[in-house]
């Protein structure tokens, strides 16, 4: 039988706390690749994540039904990686040079379905690095996870209308820099 | 990749389809062990795990990290000794039958042994075998990499036949981890026929291996065999129908010509529908097509269904199909889920932007999508 996450909050702060595990098993894959993007290291974004979820279990009781559990565990996540970003003295401000994007494609990890996209997706995924964190997670979010401007708006503490501007922006950045990406590799 | 331009539409679908990393293993359990809940599984191993934190926490710093050295050593320890066990008893399987083909043994290091044996000593009698009974013995599939790797080293300077005869000799030791990666690396390394034929075994022993199933489509794409290419996705998209990889192959068949399949949103998701069995005059194939949705159109979040038929200068088709349609749906569904069901028709073409950016018309088609309903979007 499918609840909603709401259902399963309730029963959660009924007393029923096994049922965490399946809010768990709905988040973890978005909260850790969020987690990944600010450290690009797996044991940190493995404790990061970690970090979230037991955060989230304390503060379950503040979550309130208007917004989706999705939204509201995003915030709590970016706020936990805005923070590991601020405290972290390995943190890399400074962006490659181009001439070394060509060179580290990550590989898929996937040794699966791989012929496709590979070189598509990696030009993307160098590209994300190379705008700002927070441009960067607004366009996923609104991409790949398909949450409203509203729902952006509320994460990330904007007006709605900063969003639309740093959305814009954030897909004339990375147009200009794939299509530099792709012109240098001709 | 060369010469490809990046618009913004092209940038936007790049990102919603952008792949997400794997979690690392173990991170559920790590995240549930976690909280401070009684969610923790108490089994053995979980107390044990307990008992031992508790006692290195009560334990003052010299005597924990003496604790930590001498279980470090001792598990050393143990590992050499077993491991010094095992090669005695491998030698001695080896020498045993000096000049001989040694007999397949229980013990996989016996048998990779063996196996390694024999391509050094290019020994007539296949090595193989030893290699699929070490792959059906060790469970762990980076031990199965390295053997397929192996063998692919192996085989990629032989003959097509000679290399296609791998893995066909003993249906029994075959096996899918072992074929899947001796495609992959044959795939990798520009040999889409081998890989193709590596691929086709691997469906023979599981129809239903996604892997393969979409690997074979993009081998016939290499290959050029557009035929191939066609039947494999349309195979692919039988057995899946959400998921990045469907939308692809969905992809792939528009630029082929065929415009049967496309993407809908259902219940919160994007499914793929075969439009042209919906509209077909096959009852059973409507039905199993629809019986795919049931699950979707389930969902709390699947409001209100809407319904858009058009056949281009026939009002009248339209209508019925539509009218069809609601009524199946109604009755797959059940009293259980009373679906608010919004149909309309019309009677023009109506124009499509394939993935690849081709405009096409369409003769025929049909929209099904979800929305939340009135109701869910008031308490928005």
């Amino acid at each position: 039988m499918h609840c909603t996450d709401e259902d399963i909050v309730k029963e959660v702060l009924a007393g029923r706390t096994q049922r965490y595990a399946e809010i768990v098993t709905r988040y973890q894959k978005p909260v850790y690749n969020l987690m990944f993007r600010y450290t690009r290291h797996e044991l940190d974004a493995a404790d990061l994540t970690q970090d979230v979820f037991f955060k989230a279990f304390n503060r379950l009781s503040s979550y309130q039904s208007e917004r989706s559990l999705f939204s509201w565990l995003y915030t709590l996540a970016v706020n936990v990686a805005i923070d590991w970003s601020r405290a972290s003295t390995r943190m890399q401000t400074k962006t490659p040079p181009l001439e070394e994007l060509h060179a580290t494609y990550p590989t898929n990890r996937n040794p699966a379905i791989r012929f496709e996209d590979r070189e598509r997706g990696a030009l993307l995924d160098q590209a994300l690095t190379l705008i700002s964190a927070e441009t960067r997670e607004i366009l996923l979010l609104r991409y790949r996870h398909e949450q409203t401007i509203k729902e952006v708006a509320t994460i990330f503490g904007m007006s709605e209308s900063a969003v639309k501007m740093r959305i814009k922006r954030g897909l004339e950045q990375l147009q200009r820099i794939l299509q530099e990406m792709n012109n240098h590799e001709q | 990749m060369n010469n490809e331009t990046f618009d913004i539409e092209k940038i936007e679908m790049l990102l919603r389809d952008i792949p997400e990393r794997d979690l690392p293993f173990g991170l559920h359990e790590r995240i549930i062990d976690s909280l401070p809940t009684g969610n923790k599984p108490r089994g053995i191993p979980s107390k044990l795990r307990t008992c031992w934190n508790k006692m290195l926490l009560l334990a003052p710093m010299p005597m924990r990290a003496g604790a930590v050295l001498a279980m470090t050593v001792a598990a050393f320890w143990l590992g050499t000794e077993v491991g010094a066990e095992r090669e005695i008893q491998n030698n001695a399987f080896v020498q045993q039958i000096p000049g001989n083909t040694p007999a397949i043994d229980d013990d996989e290091n016996a048998n990779r042994l063996s196996g390694m044996g024999l391509f050094e000593d290019e020994n007539n009698y296949p090595p193989r075998y030893f290699f699929y009974k070490t792959s059906l013995q060790e469970e762990r599939s980076t031990g199965m990499n390295r053997w397929s790797d192996t063998v692919f080293r192996h085989i990629e300077n032989q003959p097509e036949d000679e290399q296609n005869s791998y893995g066909t000799a003993n249906p029994e030791t075959d096996s899918v981890l072992f074929l899947l990666n001796l495609a992959h690396n044959l795939a990798d390394s520009g040999n889409y026929r081998g890989a193709l034929h590596q691929y086709e075994k691997v469906l023979r022993l599981n129809p239903q291996e996604q892997t393969a199933l979409y690997n074979r489509a993009t081998s016939y794409h290499h290959l050029n065999d557009k035929a191939g290419e066609l039947q494999a996705f349309i195979s692919y998209l039988n057995q899946f129908r959400s998921g990045k990889w469907a939308h692809q192959a969905v992809g792939h068949l528009q630029r082929l010509g065929v415009f049967d399949y496309q993407a809908s949103m259902i219940g919160g998701r994007k499914i793929v529908i075969n439009q042209t069995v919906l509209l077909g005059p096959e009852q059973l194939a409507r039905q199993h097509e629809l019986e795919r949705l049931a699950t979707y159109l389930r969902q709390p979040s699947a409001g209100e269904l809407h319904l858009v038929v058009f056949y281009k200068n026939d009002l009248d088709k339209s209508r019925i199909i539509a009218a069809e349609l609601k009524q199946q749906i109604d009755s797959i569904l059940g009293k259980n889920r009373e679906l608010p069901i919004r149909t309309s028709w019309f009677d023009e073409p109506a124009p499509i932007q394939t993935a690849g950016g081709e405009k096409h018309e369409l003769e025929k088609g049909l929209f099904l999508f979800t929305q939340p309903s009135a109701q869910q979007r008031s308490n928005i």
